[in-house]
C-alpha cells in the first residue's frame, strides 16, 4: 500500500502563507497531477511531500506511516526534477547507481537493476557518457531511470517536461503514461500545463493561491468545473466566459460555454451575429475568434471546411444544454434537469 | 557581382589602444623584473654597489651546497604542506557552515575576512604579541591564570614551527573560505536535493557531490595558496625572523635576508645570490602549477 494522506498540511515563508492548511488523499496506484498557474503552491506542496521542505503544520502519511518530518531518503519516494538534476561529474551508469550504492545494495543486484532500467529507457548505449554529452530528452530519461531503480513507493515529478521542445514533450508524455501503466506505482506530477494534466492524469488536483479548487478525473473537470477558475484553466482553447444579459437570463452571474458548444449557422432559439476577428486553420478544425455585440468575445471551434463570408459576419448559436452557470463568487450553480 | 567592401583596419579602433595601459604596467612591473632576476642571478651584484661581474652559475652552485638554504627549503615544504592543508580544511568547513542560513552570517563572513585583509607583517606582529612568552603574552597570561605553566611558543624550535604554521593558517583560512563560499553558492540546488532524495547523508553529499563539483575551484584555491605560502617571508620576518636559530626560516625569508641590506635580519646584501634563490623558488612554484593543471582539475562537467 502506498496511498498518501495529507491532513491539514500548511506552509508559510515568513509572513506569506503559501499554502493554507489543506487536505488531500492520493489513492494507491493513481497518477495524480497537481496543476495550477505559477505561484499557486503546487511545487511547494510536492516538495513537502518529498521532504525537501518542512511543513509548518499538518500530518503527512505515506502507506499508513507518519512521514511528516522524515528525511527524504526515509520516505520511500523518488523525485524527478525540472532541471533533471543529474550529477554532472558522474556517468549515466553512476548517476543511476548512486542511490543504490548509498542504500548498500549488493553489486550484482545493482548491475541487474541498472541493466533493466537502461533497457526500458533505451539508455544502454549511453551508460558511459556524462550528462553534458546527452540531449535534454536523454537526460530526462536518465533522471527517470535513477528514480525507478530505487523501487519507490511514490514517484514525484516536478515539471519534468518543461525544458523539452514540443515534439519531445509529446513523446515523453506517452512514455511516462506507459511507465505508470507498467509499474503501477503511485505518481504525483506537478505541471502548469493543463494539456499535460489532461493527458497524463487519472486524477487532477487544480490548485489556485495555495488552495485546492477541485479534484476529479480530466473529464469531470472538463465537463463540470466546480469554479470559474477551473472552467477557465482547463481546456484549450479556453472556455468562453460571458456575463451581462445572457447570463442574467439563465439566472447566473457568469456563464461558461466551451468553444465546441457554439454552432455556426445552428438551429437554436438564441442566435447571435458574430463579427470575425481572426481565423486559425489548424487542419482538423478551425478556431474562430469573433465578437458579438452585447455578449462579448467568443472563441468558436468549427469544422475545418468553414467558409467565412465576405462581410465577416457569422450566425452563431450557443448550445444551451451545455452552458455552465456560476454565481457571483465564481462557484458552479448546478442546473436543475428540465 | 557586388564586391563586399572590406572595412579599413584602423589601429585606433582596434583592441590595442585599450590594452596598452595594462600591458605597459605588466611589462614594466612584472615581465621586466622577472627577466632581470634571471640576469642578476648570473652576477655577483651587491647592495653595497660596485661593478657587477658575470659569474655564470656560481650562485646556483653555492645555494645547492648551502646547508642553510637546504634547511630552509625543507622547512618551507613542511610549512607549506601543513599550512595549505590546514587552511583548506578549515576554510571549506567555515564556508559550508556560513553557507547555511544562520543568523548573522554576514557578520561572521566579514570578521573572518579581516584576517586576510590585514598585511602579513601585521599578522606576524599580532601573533608575536599573542605568543609573547612573558606575562605580557595573551596565551601565557591565560595559561597562568588557570594555573598552567607558560609555553615557550617562539623560543623552542618545535613550538616555533607550530606557532608559525598556526599563524599562517589563521591568516589564509579566510582566502579559502571566500573562494569555497563563492563556489558553494553557484552549485545547482536541485542536484543537492536529488542527492538528498537519493539517500545521501550530509557527509556523503559533501564527499560525493559537493567536493567533486567544486574540484576546479578547489584546485585553483590550492594553487594560489600553495604559491602564496611557499613564497612567504613577511610573516616570518615579523613573527620569528627565522628563529630560533634557523628553525623557521623559509626560502622566501632566506632570499630576502640574502639579497637585502644589513639591519634587522642580518642581511647579506648579495643581490645576485638572492636572485638565484628567487629563480629557484620560481621553478618550484612553476612545478606546483603544472602539477595541479596536469591533474585534470580544470575540466568542468557542466555545460
Amino acid at each position: 500500500m502506498s496511498e498518501l494522506n495529507i491532513d491539514g498540511l500548511g506552509k508559510r515563508f515568513g509572513k506569506v502563507e503559501v499554502i493554507p492548511p489543506l487536505d488531500l488523499h492520493v489513492p494507491n496506484g493513481s497518477f495524480t497531477v497537481l496543476v495550477g498557474p505559477s505561484g499557486c503552491g503546487k511545487s511547494t506542496l510536492l516538495r513537502m511531500i518529498a521532504g525537501l521542505e518542512d511543513p509548518d503544520c499538518g500530518i503527512l502519511e505515506l502507506g499508513g506511516r507518519d512521514v511528516t518530518l522524515a528525511e527524504p531518503a526515509d520516505r520511500g519516494i523518488a523525485m524527478v526534477f525540472q532541471s533533471y538534476a543529474l550529477y554532472p561529474h558522474m556517468t549515466v551508469e553512476k548517476n543511476i547507481e548512486f542511490g543504490l550504492r548509498l542504500a548498500r545494495v549488493p553489486a550484482s543486484e545493482r548491475k541487474e537493476k541498472i541493466a533493466k532500467a537502461a533497457e526500458a529507457l533505451q539508455l544502454e548505449a549511453l551508460l558511459q557518457r556524462k550528462p553534458a554529452a546527452l540531449s535534454g530528452g536523454q537526460r530526462q530519461r536518465v533522471a527517470i531511470g535513477r528514480a525507478i531503480v530505487r523501487d519507490p513507493k511514490l514517484f514525484l515529478f516536478d515539471e519534468p517536461l518543461s525544458n523539452l521542445d514540443a515534439a519531445l514533450r509529446a513523446q515523453m508524455r506517452v512514455e511516462l503514461a506507459e511507465l505508470h501503466k507498467r509499474l503501477g506505482t503511485t505518481m504525483i506530477y506537478v505541471t502548469h500545463d493543463q494539456v499535460e494534466a489532461m493527458t497524463l492524469a487519472d486524477r487532477i488536483v487544480v490548485m489556485n493561491q495555495g488552495r485546492i479548487e477541485q479534484i476529479g478525473s480530466p473529464l469531470e473537470l472538463y465537463e463540470a468545473p466546480a469554479s470559474l477558475f477551473v472552467a477557465e484553466f482547463i481546456g484549450a482553447p479556453k472556455m468562453n466566459i460571458l456575463g451581462g444579459k445572457f447570463a442574467e437570463e439563465l439566472g447566473a452571474a457568469k456563464v461558461g460555454l466551451r468553444p465546441e458548444h457554439l454552432f455556426v449557422n445552428g438551429q437554436s432559439s438564441e442566435k447571435w451575429t458574430a463579427k470575425v476577428r481572426l481565423v486559425e486553420r489548424l487542419g482538423p478544425e478551425t478556431i474562430v475568434y469573433a465578437r458579438v455585440e452585447d455578449v462579448g468575445d467568443l472563441i468558436i471551434r468549427a469544422e475545418s471546411s468553414l467558409e467565412i463570408p465576405g462581410d465577416s459576419e457569422l450566425s452563431v448559436s450557443p448550445d444551451l444544454s451545455n452552458v455552465h452557470c456560476f454565481d457571483g463568487h465564481g462557484s458552479r450553480i448546478e442546473k436543475e434537469l428540465s | 557581382m557586388p564586391v563586399v567592401q572590406r572595412r579599413k583596419k584602423n589601429f585606433w579602433r582596434g583592441p590595442w589602444p585599450w590594452l596598452a595601459p595594462t600591458l605597459l604596467i605588466l611589462i614594466v612591473f612584472r615581465a621586466y623584473p622577472l627577466g632581470d632576476q634571471f640576469r642578476l642571478a648570473l652576477t655577483d651584484m651587491r647592495v653595497s654597489g660596485g661593478e657587477a661581474q658575470y659569474i655564470g652559475l656560481d650562485n646556483f652552485y653555492f645555494i645547492a651546497s648551502d646547508p642553510g638554504y637546504q634547511t630552509a627549503l625543507f622547512f618551507t615544504i613542511i610549512f607549506t604542506a601543513f599550512s595549505v592543508g590546514g587552511s583548506f580544511i578549515l576554510g571549506l568547513g567555515l564556508a559550508l557552515l556560513l553557507n547555511e542560513p544562520i543568523r548573522g552570517r554576514v557578520v561572521y563572513r566579514t570578521a573572518i575576512l579581516t584576517s586576510w585583509v590585514i598585511s602579513a607583517i601585521i599578522v606576524g606582529y599580532i601573533w608575536r604579541l599573542l605568543l609573547n612568552e612573558s606575562s605580557a603574552g595573551v596565551f601565557n597570561a591565560l595559561f597562568d591564570s588557570i594555573g598552567l605553566q607558560g609555553v615557550n611558543w617562539l623560543s623552542s624550535p618545535t613550538m616555533a614551527v607550530v606557532s608559525v604554521i598556526v599563524a599562517d593558517v589563521w591568516r589564509s583560512t579566510a582566502f579559502t573560505m571566500i573562494f569555497m563560499l563563492g563556489g558553494l553558492q553557484t552549485l545547482p540546488t536541485e542536484v543537492l536535493e536529488a542527492a538528498r532524495t537519493d539517500g545521501a547523508k550530509a557527509w556523503q553529499r559533501l564527499l560525493f557531490v559537493i567536493v567533486p563539483l567544486l574540484k576546479p575551484l578547489i584546485a585553483t584555491a590550492l594553487i594560489f595558496s600553495t604559491i602564496a605560502t611557499f613564497n612567504v617571508y613577511e610573516l616570518i620576518l615579523s613573527l620569528t625572523s627565522g628563529g630560533p636559530g634557523n628553525a623557521t626560516s623559509t626560502v622566501g625569508f632566506e632570499m630576502f635576508r640574502t639579497a637585502f641590506g644589513g639591519d634587522g635580519g642580518g642581511g647579506l646584501g648579495l643581490i645576485g645570490r638572492g636572485a638565484a634563490m628567487g629563480v629557484s623558488m620560481f621553478m618550484v612554484t612553476l612545478v606546483f602549477a603544472i602539477l595541479y593543471i596536469r591533474a585534470g582539475v580544470f575540466s568542468r562537467d557542466y555545460d
